[in-house]
């Protein structure tokens, strides 16, 4: 394993030192080997921040050194048996496929290592540090947006997902919760896009489909998961490399030159605004982003349309000359944004599709058919609490938060091992 | 212009010629023409005194005789396929013995090979391009020989797409990628074939339901379609091909059915040794076989072909092949009084496409397979008479079956959409398709043509001056007896299809016309003004009342007219000068498929009750029908200008011709609209499933009111399309110090292409779940023009000492460029769903939800975009190695310029090209 070398040394310092010499106790030099998260240790890592916590196993003592300046600070600690837990701000770069920096973002960081026996004078002590996060809202848990293949090698389009799950402790209404599709995709490079503001305070939207509800119609209990489908049927009837989604909690349909089908059984998510007539279908290669937002029942489509009304234009570079391309589409504030997920390819990529602030990083399926289809991108289970409620990641930054190309859609439930 | 001012013509001609003519002494020019190489007789040669426009064609023992001819100097031009043209200057000032003209045969000897298109005024400005060129170019359809017109660009045609033909026209605008392009030139371009036309105007192989417009999943199929856009030229054989003709300029009357322009392709009628070819290149095998047998005054021809062609070598997903084979008879008779000459020929065509789809899911059950046989008889009895006015009478039928079957089976796997099936306007019940299933459909189609020509050339003088009147008429007739698309309607190939048509319920198309035209010839001091005058009357018949384009005769009027000054000497060598200039019209009428299309079936699904428990799933829906028919529906008609100047010093010939075409009332698909109100089940109101043991009615749901802008198709008149530019070739003849023949051509080309004809549209914005509520009505101009500008530099290098020639040529593309007509992206007005018109105003394109039907244009959308040099060296080496055998390379940018540029906006452009390589093998017995 390679360890990405922040290195810095901690020096005990006397608690006490004014203590007689003859009551010597033997202090040890911690030198500690800083092993960053995987997901994060290619992207230039920094501890901005640690609290490290020492407890003496012997004698319950418990130091707590604050270190918010690097690289070495010094102290020294008697020798014994410690439980050492430090909790870090570590600060990492995003970069593009050419290796430019488009963004950086901070994660919370742990590292746990019990029973460390802390004598001889000197102590080289390895810490794994990783990811931990905060989250008090609604996530988008896991998006299907592949499709399947059918035994006979076809695609199969028709049960794309998209899950969303209460992250806290507490029960929240889904009503009036909405997904957004973002209006840039991520495999596209959208020059002098202007207004600044779409890709910074704003999140430009294409499509948005809304839960209904007047507010308190549809609880969602800590732990629990709604499921939005395209068609909510029992897929595997069809296809039997697909999967159940007769229980999802809605379905978006789309009435158009009447190729849609409607399950009387799954209540339908209104079709706020859209750029198309056309049946929504998530890009099967996950060119684009995803956000939930909530817009109140009381708000009407039409208010928000004209109220959130966002035109943007931006230059496209053909072999002739630069096109400028005027678009409408609608915008929120990215402070509304409860939470975002970007999507592309790797091998395609080129920009994020909203502020970086929504979310720094992006997630992503296989791109050969056997690693795309039947694969979703699936949010990674941060801990379970001691009541048994499975808390998910969430940093902002879909490369370390999601698993990216899992390889069971799992419409409602959360927590599946990696 | 108007037939008033065509009698007049008629009469300035007939009364106003001078009759000071140089002498009044008549006599009788007679001769006999015979082959050089054998001595024997050629008949059916052509022997013209070029002074006097008078003319006469050779009998079975060669013998000719032209009568009344007054005394002068004349320059005796002799023709006849397969040999040299002979000219020879003859002075006829006495009663002369009658005259042996020896002809030699049309040699492969490598010094007198044209190997280049030779421009032509016979019949308007065109092309002629012979057998040794095209044994040279080593084409393996007709599209290879379009090249060669002043213009042309040579490039690596796939043959797994239709090749259409597109004159005078950028490169750029006859893509079929263009989404603008209309076909207009394609469908006006006739193609005649030994004296009778061929006809695409009854295929009727669309597949309803598909996307009509390129650059989707359904290109497999719209790369393929010809259904009204004319001939495709992967079609035609080129081995058995003795000479053509490619009419760009206005051609003579006798030619119809036709708005562009005219291929005119006349195959061997002669004694052939067994000729074998062999061609090949990546990804396609080419191989023809050809013999001519002569018994007696009979001959037969016989020509087979056969090509193979995969797009991509490695990859037998796509391919196309195509046989065909023809077998041609000629036999003549002298009678007493003239001779007597049958031409009978019969083809068949077979041209196959074949693909398998979806490389990624290797499903061998799906296919797509478009078989096309077509059997084709045609006769040509053509009555000379030896003398009188009458020079001779030709009656020409021809008929074509053709029995084409598109097949194609695809795995469904899909939505459940509903199926819609019923006929009649209403209100129905219905069901869902499966989830997945294989979809079968096959288009049978069945077209017939008839043809049928009589003509007559007359030969005659008015007061002194000569006229060479033609007159005649013809029939075409068009059906299809196809069964058209043959699918389960339950299983479509695309979903809310399930109205076939039977291509046969649809009447037969009849096309008469009947024609006249003068030439003759006025000598005006030592100048000669050539006058070609006539007018085509087409009408269309068997049409219902209700079509205001029936029953009526649209009338095309055509002019040539040249002016020869007298001959003079310029640097030791007799130089010609002429200058000319032409005016037409041509009309085409729109084929089956403009003139009957579809019904447009359109469905709202009421009730969309598709349950988890598939017992109770329940559907209901509402039909209405729209006849997209345009009753006013006008013919292309094209009008064409031009002036030229042709200027001939020793071999060095020079002709440079400025045109100007305009088709102001052109073909084209354009969207039209009409509002449908329909009820929408509220599923809500209903019952809660769970209660239900069998699916619902509709009794049990509250509804609300809907109405909805339905788009549909229609062939409107709405295609404005404009071409103008000069076309040159130099051709300098054989260089002896460099041994090589040189010639340049090429044309500067404008084209303007689009519709200001007025378009409904609607957004596809979606806001409240509803549809977008209103529909514009734009009016803006959706022109783009088109220019580009070529030169060919050709040199042909014969090195005899070792049988090599060297063909170079040097394709140079100095500049393409487009740009689109100025607009404002605004609607002139839209109209809301109560169907009231709103004018659309500035203020709107702020308005959130007006602002939609706004696009907004860029602001550099209307700039010029220029693509400039590119330089493509193509090479050809042919060997001869013995006197039966030829073997050729050739390397098609072997050595190339595609140079960066730099735009304007500094963005620097990389271009790049491969080239790309083929070989033949030629073998005489």
């Amino acid at each position: 394993m390679k360890i990405k070398s922040l290195f810095f040394v901690l020096l005990a310092l006397a608690v006490f030192t004014a203590c007689d010499d003859d009551n010597t106790i033997n202090k040890t030099l911690l030198s500690v080997n800083v092993n960053m998260p995987d997901d994060i240790k290619e992207k230039n890592p920094q501890i901005t921040e640690a609290e490290f916590n020492l407890t003496n196993v012997n004698t319950g003592e418990v130091i707590t050194k604050k270190v918010d300046y690097f690289p070495v600070s010094y102290f020294e600690v008697e020798d014994g048996l410690y439980n050492v837990d430090v909790n870090a701000t570590i600060q990492y770069e995003s970069a593009n496929q050419e290796g430019e920096v488009i963004a950086s973002n901070s994660v919370k960081a742990r590292a746990v290592k019990d029973n460390v026996e802390v004598k001889d004078g000197n102590l080289d002590l390895p810490l794994n540090f990783f990811i931990q996060s905060t989250s008090n809202s609604f996530v988008i848990s896991e998006i299907f947006f592949s499709g399947t293949s059918t035994p006979e090698g076809k695609s199969y389009r028709y049960d794309k997902f998209f899950e969303i799950y209460n992250n806290t402790n507490e029960t929240l209404y889904a009503d009036g919760l909405c997904i957004g599709e973002g209006a840039f995709n991520t495999v596209l490079t959208y020059s002098q896009l202007s207004p600044e503001t779409a890709k910074t305070s704003k999140a430009v939207l294409h499509a948005i489909y809304r839960i209904p509800g007047s507010g308190n119609e549809y609880p969602i209990e800590p732990g629990k998961t709604l499921v939005l489908a395209d068609i909510a049927k029992d897929h595997t009837e069809d296809n039997e490399n697909s999967f159940d989604l007769s229980n999802s909690n809605f379905e978006w349909f789309d009435d158009y030159k009447n190729l849609d089908v409607d399950v009387p059984e799954v209540a339908n998510l209104e079709k706020v605004v859209s750029y198309s007539r056309s049946i929504w279908t998530p890009h099967s290669r996950g060119y684009n982003a995803y956000v939930i937002f909530k817009l109140p029942n009381s708000i009407t489509a039409e208010t928000f349309a004209t109220e959130n009304a966002f035109d943007y234009s931006y230059v496209v570079h053909t072999s002739t000359k630069d096109i400028t391309m005027n678009r409408q589409a609608w915008a929120i504030d990215t402070d509304d944004v409860i939470d975002a997920v970007e999507c592309s390819a790797p091998s395609k990529f080129k920009g994020l599709a909203y502020s970086p602030k929504l979310d720094v990083g992006y997630t992503f399926v296989g791109e050969t058919a056997d690693k795309k289809y039947g694969h979703s991108v699936k949010r990674r289970v941060e801990k379970t609490t001691e009541d048994g409620r499975i808390v998910l990641m969430d940093n902002n930054d879909s490369s370390i938060d999601f698993l990216a190309g899992a390889e069971n859609p799992s419409p409602g439930v959360v927590g599946d091992a990696e | 212009m108007k037939l008033s001012s065509l009698i007049l013509l008629f009469v300035f001609g007939i009364t106003m010629i001078p009759s000071q003519a140089i002498s009044q002494t008549h006599q009788s020019v007679k001769g006999r023409v015979l082959s050089k190489e054998s001595g024997k007789a050629i008949a059916f040669a052509t022997v013209v005194l070029n002074e006097s426009q008078k003319w006469s064609t050779t009998n079975l023992k060669g013998e000719f005789s032209i009568d009344n001819v007054r005394n002068g100097e004349y320059t005796i031009i002799v023709s006849c396929l397969g040999y040299k043209k002979l000219q020879d200057t003859i002075s006829l000032t006495e009663l002369r013995n009658p005259f042996t003209l020896h002809m030699s045969v049309e040699s492969q000897d490598l010094s007198e090979v044209t190997v280049i298109a030779e421009e032509s005024r016979e019949n308007g400005t065109s092309s002629v391009i012979k057998k040794d060129a095209l044994n040279h170019l080593q084409p393996s359809s007709f599209a290879d020989i379009v090249e060669l017109l002043p213009g042309g660009i040579s490039s690596n045609r796939s043959l797994t797409s239709m090749n259409l033909i597109s004159l005078r026209a950028p490169v750029e605008t006859a893509k079929i990628s263009n989404r603008d392009n209309t076909y207009n030139s394609s469908l006006g371009t006739a193609f005649v074939v030994d004296g009778t036309p061929l006809s695409n105007d009854a295929q009727l192989q669309t597949v309803s339901g598909a996307v009509t417009y390129t650059g989707t999943s359904d290109n497999y199929l719209v790369y393929r379609n010809t259904t009204g856009k004319g001939i495709d030229m992967r079609m035609i054989p080129t081995d058995d091909i003795e000479s053509v003709e490619i009419v760009r300029g206005i051609p003579s009357v006798t030619y119809g059915s036709l708005s562009s322009g005219l291929v005119n392709i006349q195959r061997s009628y002669k004694k052939k040794p067994l000729e074998l070819r062999a061609k090949a290149n990546s990804g396609m095998k080419l191989f023809a076989l050809g013999k001519g047998f002569e018994f007696g005054n009979k001959t037969l021809n016989v020509n087979l072909d056969y090509i193979d062609y995969k797009s991509d070598p490695r990859n037998v997903m796509t391919n196309y092949s195509r046989m065909t084979a023809s077998l041609r008879f000629k036999d003549v008779w002298n009678t007493n009084s003239g001779m007597l000459e049958l031409r009978t020929n019969l083809n068949y065509t077979g041209s196959f496409d074949e693909s398998k789809r979806d490389e990624e899911n290797d499903t061998k059950d799906e296919f797509y397979k478009n078989d096309y046989n077509k059997y084709r008889l045609a006769s040509n009895l053509n009555y000379y008479f030896d003398r009188g006015i009458v020079k001779n009478i030709n009656f020409s039928v021809s008929g074509s079956y053709t029995s084409e079957n598109k097949k194609i089976r695809r795995y469904r796997t899909g939505r459940m959409s509903p199926i819609l099936i019923e006929k009649e306007e209403g209100e129905y019940y219905g069901e869902f398709l499966p989830a997945s299933y294989l979809a079968n459909l096959k288009i049978e189609g069945k077209p017939v043509f008839l043809f049928a020509k009589l003509n007559s050339n007359l030969d005659f003088d008015v007061l002194g001056t000569n006229h060479n009147l033609i007159v005649g008429a013809d029939w075409r007739y068009n059906k299809n007896f196809g069964r058209g698309e043959i699918f389960d309607v339950t299983r479509p190939l695309y979903a809310g299809n399930g109205r076939p048509r039977p291509a046969k319920d649809i009447p037969a198309m009849e096309e008469l016309a009947i024609y006249a035209e003068d030439n003759l010839l006025v000598p005006i001091g030592l100048n000669r003004l050539k006058i070609r005058a006539g007018v085509r009357a087409a009408s269309l018949l068997n049409v219902s009342d209700k079509y205001s384009i029936g029953n009526k005769f649209f009338l095309d009027p055509r002019f040539n007219l040249s002016w020869q000054f007298p001959s003079f000497m310029m640097f030791d060598k007799l130089s010609k000068l002429s200058v000319r200039t032409g005016f037409g019209w041509h009309t085409k009428f729109p084929t089956l498929s403009h003139l009957y299309p579809n019904k447009v079936y359109y469905d709202a699904v009421q009730l969309n009750f598709y349950s988890q428990n598939d017992q109770l799933r329940q559907m209901h829906y509402k039909t209405k029908i729209i006849d997209p028919t345009n009753f006013a529906l006008k013919p292309n008609r094209n009008q064409k200008m031009e002036v030229g100047l042709e200027f001939k010093s020793g071999k060095i010939k020079f002709d440079i011709t400025a045109y100007k075409e305009e088709m102001s009332e052109g073909l084209r698909r354009m969207s039209n609209y009409d509002l449908f109100s329909f009820k929408k089940y509220i599923i809500e109101s209903g019952p809660d499933p769970s209660t239900l043991n069998a699916p619902p009615t509709i009794d049990m749901f509250d509804y609300k009111q809907y109405k909805r802008f339905v788009s549909y198709g229609q062939s409107k008149n709405g295609s404005r399309e404009e071409k103008k530019g000069i076309e040159y070739q130099l051709d300098l003849g054989r260089i002896e110090a460099i041994k090589s023949r040189v010639s340049i051509n090429g044309a500067w080309m404008y084209m303007k292409y689009g519709s200001d004809a007025p378009r409904y549209k609607t957004s596809s914005v979606v806001i409240g779940g509803d549809d977008y509520p209103y529909m514009g009505y734009y009016e803006w101009d959706t022109s783009r023009e088109y220019e580009q500008f070529n030169t060919n530099f050709r040199f042909d290098t014969q090195i005899d000492e070792l049988g090599l020639i060297f063909s170079s040529t040097f394709q140079v593309l100095w500049y393409t460029s487009w740009k689109y007509t100025p607009h404002n992206g605004m609607p002139s007005y839209y109209i809301d769903m109560n169907d009231n018109k709103f004018e659309y105003t500035e203020a709107d394109t702020q308005d959130p939800i007006l602002k939609h039907l706004y696009e907004k244009p860029s602001d550099n959308a209307f700039d010029t975009e220029r693509v400039p040099i590119t330089i493509d060296y193509n090479l050809k080496v042919t060997k001869l190695i013995n006197q039966n055998m030829r073997l050729a390379f050739y390397v098609n940018r072997i050595l190339y310029y595609y140079p960066d540029y730099n735009r304007k906006d500094g963005f620097r452009v990389k271009r790049s090209a491969s080239p790309y390589f083929g070989m033949e093998l030629n073998i005489n017995i």
